[in-house]
Parts: structure tokens; C-alpha cells; sequence
């Protein structure tokens, strides 16, 4: 009994107490991406190179769409000085429109 | 493979045929509409593998449609006729090449060219409710103007006699798989027919890819299907590569044969551990999915993402893999493969496993040949075939690896298979890392010129893919997507006959395969 026990907890296990025990996700990871400060020059670039058609110039600043969002980076390549992919992974929204963000250049 | 390509050629039966050796090493041969399935037949019957069969539309520039045959004789044979459009039928394949069955109803579907003396000329692909006389594929189609729909019911094989009784499964599943619906005919237990119908997820993948530029192409590729991303945006840069004649640099090859063995990786191990769960191995089944968990964490570290996604880019990749962290893989490796044996160990051990995959859904090599099978499930049947070594891409020419065939064509042999790769899999991503030259990630890339045709073959985990592009302005003019799913599901119809019905969902697993995949 005491073996079977022993073997039981000996297993593998990769369950995480996720959220009280926070996910930290790798360097590498493409979470949302996120502005950098700076000026950006609403040149269009990022929403140009974007496959997803998640990208939009608004008055405001850069419009994200996280419903169209697939976290490639292109963006991010494409415009290294002014939008990096960020670690923020919980990205639920309650309404369409909450996933409507603007990314705001400094 | 030793044929001798020149004579068999020599001896083809269609001496109008006009040969033309392309620069990529496979030989172009045109024939008219009909000698097309003469010539192609006859290049199966000498040995040949039907790759793909597939149309594409090409009224607007030479006035008709146009049929491709792509043979593998060791080298690859790539057969064209046109279709006059006035006439839209050729002889149909299917009678002396089995494995062309889906494909001449899917040109039917998609293309309106109707497949003549077809056995079974059904509709395939499109959603029962399409209505007649509009083809998606066709160049005049315009998917955006919505389709209108026409109730029509699509009619299943029959099995008649006493006692015999339907079971239809699906499209939904109880495991929230993807949808697929499965029409047993049985008497009792032993299920006499399947018929498989598929399409549900038909998301227009080919259609959609003609409006799309190459590089963003790839993201469209690597979402054909979900667990074949490497496989299917390798294949598909590859294709565009050949287009424009980029020449991606050595470290870029390794890359891609890294990422591309870890795909098997979970892939394989996900399956082994699926077979686990339904034969009630319980313990195995958590030990195995928790392994799996372990290569995609390593998958998020290596890549930034656990489906391997966003790392292929036409002339190379778009990341690098360091010093560090290959070592810190190779590392990783060791245990992952300490824990591998035993879920291996574990699993083999069971009698009351073995009992239940044990010619459990045989194919024998006498049936899934002329299907066309490919992958596991056509080493699992005794088919010695494997595009890594027969038509090697990405760095798999510079390191040295087995390919497992057994004859069992079983679930238990199918399994083995799997296992047996994982291991070579494990040894080619340690070569890969180990002997990574250094150099650039990228080549520069060129405008791919119009009106080229190219394609390439991957081996997926699930067996060979292709993609198959003509270019046209800055986009596919026309891109033709075989997944290996398409050539087995057809292998499984056969399998199942004579099991029991409980037995479906595990000959089903082991034969591993993707619905998005097969949908396009
Ligand atoms: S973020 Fe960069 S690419 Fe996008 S509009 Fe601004 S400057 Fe141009
Ligand atoms: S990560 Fe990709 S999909 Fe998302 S906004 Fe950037 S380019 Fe578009």
C-alpha cells in the first residue's frame, strides 16, 4: 500500500495552482502587443504587414484588435523602435468591444 | 528506390506526350485530355504513388482548365492535360488508381469538371446544402457574395440484408474533437461498412490563399492545421522559395528540422498517450499527456509559442536558437527520453493493452498502397516511404536517422510506429542542434515572378504534406494544400471492417487524423 502510495506521488505532474500561483511565461513568449514610448510616425507600416488585419491608424493612436489578434509579432518586426510584443496573457473580455484597445505612443 | 525513370518513360504509352525537365530535378510531361489517365495509370502501375490530382483555372490566360497528376517514382512525375471548358469532364482515374477517388470528386466540387466512369460520383467536400453549378475554385467565383442555400441530402452507401442496422456518429463528438460524422453499417457488433463524410470544416483555405501575398501566407499555412503548423508553413515556404529561387541559408535549414521534429514530438507522443486513454490505461495515458505538456513548454521556451507557430519565413526563419539555449534542450532531452521509455515500457507491458490493439483495424499493405496511405499508417502497413529521406528538405540530408516500417498494420502496430519515431526524433533534434553551422536566418528574397508553378512535400507527423503553387501577381494564382489526412481517411473505412464498433475509437486514433486538415 505504502509502495503504492510512494509511486503515485513520484508521478509526473505539470498542474499549475494557476491563478494563485502566477504563470511567468518565457522570454520568447508573444503575449499582447504593446506601444513603446516615443513618437510614432502613423506611417501604417505595422497595419500593413499585419495578417490578421488587427491593426487600424484612429486619431487616437493605434487601434488592436484583440478579436483578430493570432500574437504573430509582425508588428513587432516590422516596427522594432515603436511596438514590442508584450507578456500580458489574460486577455478575456466580457464584450466585443473591450477587445477594441488603442495603443497610445508617449 | 532503383527504377529507371528514362525507361519507363520511353515506354509510357502516350507517345504525343511532351516532356520537359524542370530545374527543381522533377520532370514535366503534357498530354492531351484523353491520354491524361492512360499516361497516369500507367506510371502507377509501374510503381508510382499518386502524390496529388488536382485542377486549377486557367480560362482567362489559355482558354481552358488544366488537371495535374503528381507521380513519386523516386522522382517526382508531374502530369498535366487541359480540360476544354465546353466539354468540363475527363476520364475518370478512379477505376485502375483507387487512390484517386477523393481527389476527382473534390475537382467535381470545386472545379465543375466531371471525373467520367467515376464509381462513386458523389459530392465530397462541399456542405450538403451547396447549390449546384457554383465552384468555389473556379476564377469566377467571388467569395464575397454570399452563397445562397438549397436543402439537398447527401446519400449514404447502403448496406442492406437482415439484422443489418445503421449507426450514424457525429458531426459533434462527445470528446469535442473536431466534427466528422461516421456512418457504420453493422449486424450486431461487427461493423460490416464506414462510410466517412467529412467537410465540416471546410473553410475555403485554397480559395482564400489566391487572395493572400506570400509572406502572410505563411500564418494562413500555419493554421491549416492547427498541430501541423511547422509541417504545413515549411511546406509552404518551401514552395514560394523554389517560385522565387531563394536559397536559404544552412542555419535556417536546421532551424526548421529542430522545429519541425519537436512537432513530432508532441504530436507522436499526444497519439501514444491517446491510445493509452481509450483502451482505459489510465496511468500511462496521464503520464503520457503530462510528457506531451513537457515538450510544449519547451516548444513556448525554443519558439515563443507552444504550437510551434510564427517561426517560418519565406528564405529562412524568423528567430534564432542560441548556444545556450540548445544546450539547455539537449539537456531537457535526456529526461524527456528517460520518461518516454517508460510510458513505453509501461505501455507495452500490459497484457490487457496488448489485448485490445492486437490486430485491432488491420490494413494490409495490399489495400493501403493503391489507396494511397500515407505516414505512420502507411510504415505501420508495411510501406517503406518517408519524404525526409526520399525527398529530403531542411538539414534532413546531413543527419542520419531510421525509418521504422513494420507489416502489422494494426493499432498496435501503428502505435509502435509512433514510438519508434519519437526515439529517432529525440536523436535528430540532438544531431540538429548539436551540429548547427552558423550563418544568417534569412535569405533575401526576390518578387516571386508570375506564372510559375512549384510545390513541395513534408513529412507531418500525420504523414506527407504538399503544397503545390502556381504564382500568380504577388499572390497564389492558384495553391493546391494536400494534407496527409486526406489520403488515410479512406484507409480507415477499410480497417474498421470486421472490428467491433467499441473498437472504432481506438482504430480512429491510431490513425491520428486531422479533420481541418482534410477540409481545407
Ligand atoms: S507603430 Fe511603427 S509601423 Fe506602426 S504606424 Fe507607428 S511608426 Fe508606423
Ligand atoms: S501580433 Fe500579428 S496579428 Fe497581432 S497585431 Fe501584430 S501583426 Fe497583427
Amino acid at each position: 500500500m505504502l509502495r503504492l502510495f510512494r509511486r503515485v506521488l513520484g508521478k509526473d505532474s505539470r498542474t499549475r495552482h494557476y491563478p494563485k500561483e502566477a504563470f511567468v511565461p518565457p522570454a520568447k513568449f508573444r503575449g499582447r502587443p504593446e506601444a513603446l514610448t516615443g513618437g510614432c510616425d502613423r506611417c501604417g507600416g505595422c497595419a500593413t504587414v499585419c495578417p490578421a488585419g488587427a491593426l487600424a491608424l484612429i486619431p487616437e493612436g493605434l487601434q488592436l484588435d484583440l478579436s483578430r489578434c493570432v500574437f504573430c509579432g509582425e508588428c513587432a518586426r516590422a516596427c522594432p523602435e515603436h511596438i514590442v510584443m508584450g507578456k500580458e496573457f489574460e486577455l478575456a473580455a466580457r464584450d466585443r468591444g473591450e477587445l477594441k484597445v488603442v495603443l497610445v505612443h508617449g | 528506390m532503383s527504377v529507371d525513370i528514362e525507361e519507363i518513360i520511353r515506354e509510357a504509352p502516350s507517345g504525343l506526350a511532351i516532356r520537359k525537365e524542370r530545374d527543381d530535378g522533377t520532370v514535366h510531361m503534357t498530354v492531351d485530355t484523353e491520354g491524361f489517365a492512360d499516361l497516369v495509370a500507367y506510371l502507377h502501375a509501374r510503381g508510382g504513388r499518386l502524390v496529388s490530382l488536382h485542377a486549377a483555372d486557367r480560362r482567362a490566360a489559355d482558354g481552358a482548365f488544366t488537371m495535374h497528376a503528381l507521380i513519386d517514382l523516386g522522382v517526382i512525375v508531374e502530369v498535366e492535360c487541359a480540360v476544354r471548358p465546353d466539354r468540363a469532364s475527363f476520364h475518370s482515374l478512379a477505376p485502375r488508381v483507387n487512390a484517386a477517388n477523393w481527389y476527382e470528386r473534390e475537382v467535381q466540387d470545386m472545379f465543375g469538371l466531371v471525373p467520367d466512369g467515376h464509381p462513386d460520383p458523389r459530392p465530397l467536400v462541399l456542405y450538403d446544402d451547396w447549390p449546384e453549378g457554383i465552384y468555389p475554385l473556379r476564377k469566377d467565383f467571388d467569395p464575397s457574395v454570399p452563397v445562397p442555400r438549397v436543402p439537398r441530402e447527401y446519400r449514404f452507401r447502403r448496406v442492406e440484408g437482415e439484422g443489418v442496422h445503421e449507426i450514424p456518429v457525429g458531426p459533434v463528438h462527445a470528446g469535442v474533437i473536431e466534427p466528422g460524422h461516421f456512418r457504420f453499417s453493422a449486424a450486431g457488433e461487427p461493423i460490416i461498412a464506414l462510410e466517412v463524410r467529412l467537410g465540416y470544416v471546410h473553410r475555403g483555405v485554397e480559395k482564400l490563399s489566391e487572395s493572400i501575398p506570400y509572406r502572410k501566407g505563411v500564418f494562413l499555412a500555419e493554421r491549416i492545421s492547427g498541430d501541423a503548423s511547422a509541417a504545413h508553413s515549411t511546406a509552404y515556404c518551401q514552395a514560394v522559395e523554389r517560385l522565387c529561387g531563394a536559397e536559404v541559408p544552412e542555419r535556417a535549414e536546421y532551424i526548421r528540422t529542430v522545429v519541425l521534429e519537436m512537432e513530432r514530438l508532441y504530436n507522436h507522443i499526444g497519439d501514444i498517450a491517446g491510445i493509452a486513454l481509450d483502451t482505459a490505461f489510465a496511468v500511462p495515458a496521464a503520464d503520457g499527456l503530462a510528457l506531451k505538456e513537457r515538450v510544449l513548454e519547451l516548444n513556448e521556451r525554443l519558439t515563443g509559442s507552444r504550437l510551434l507557430r510564427s517561426v517560418n519565413d519565406i528564405g529562412g526563419v524568423t528567430m534564432d536558437v542560441s548556444r545556450e539555449e540548445a544546450m539547455k534542450v539537449i539537456s531537457r532531452l535526456v529526461g524527456l527520453r528517460q520518461q518516454f521509455e517508460k510510458l513505453a515500457a509501461t505501455m507495452f507491458s500490459s497484457t490487457s493493452m496488448l489485448d485490445r490493439v492486437e490486430g485491432t483495424g488491420r490494413l494490409d499493405r495490399e489495400k493501403a498502397r493503391p489507396l494511397g496511405c500515407v505516414g505512420p499508417v502507411a510504415r505501420a502497413s508495411g510501406i517503406d516511404m518517408d519524404a525526409r529521406r526520399d525527398h529530403p528538405y531542411a538539414a534532413y540530408r546531413n543527419l542520419s536517422f531510421r525509418v521504422p516500417v513494420r507489416d502489422g498494420g494494426d493499432v498496435d502496430a501503428r502505435t509502435r510506429v509512433r514510438v519508434d519515431e519519437v526515439r529517432e526524433s529525440f536523436a535528430i533534434i540532438e544531431q540538429a542542434l548539436d551540429g548547427m553551422p552558423g550563418g544568417p536566418l534569412a535569405a533575401e528574397v526576390k518578387e516571386v515572378p508570375a506564372g510559375r508553378t512549384a510545390f513541395s512535400l513534408v513529412e507531418a507527423p500525420r504523414g506527407e504534406v504538399m503544397h503545390w503553387i502556381i504564382s500568380g501577381d504577388g499572390t497564389p494564382f492558384r495553391h493546391k494544400i494536400r494534407d496527409p489526412s486526406f489520403c488515410n481517411w479512406l484507409g480507415m473505412e477499410f480497417a474498421v471492417r470486421g472490428n467491433i464498433v467499441p473498437d472504432f475509437p481506438l482504430i480512429n486514433k491510431s490513425f491520428g487524423l486531422s479533420y481541418a486538415g482534410n477540409d481545407l
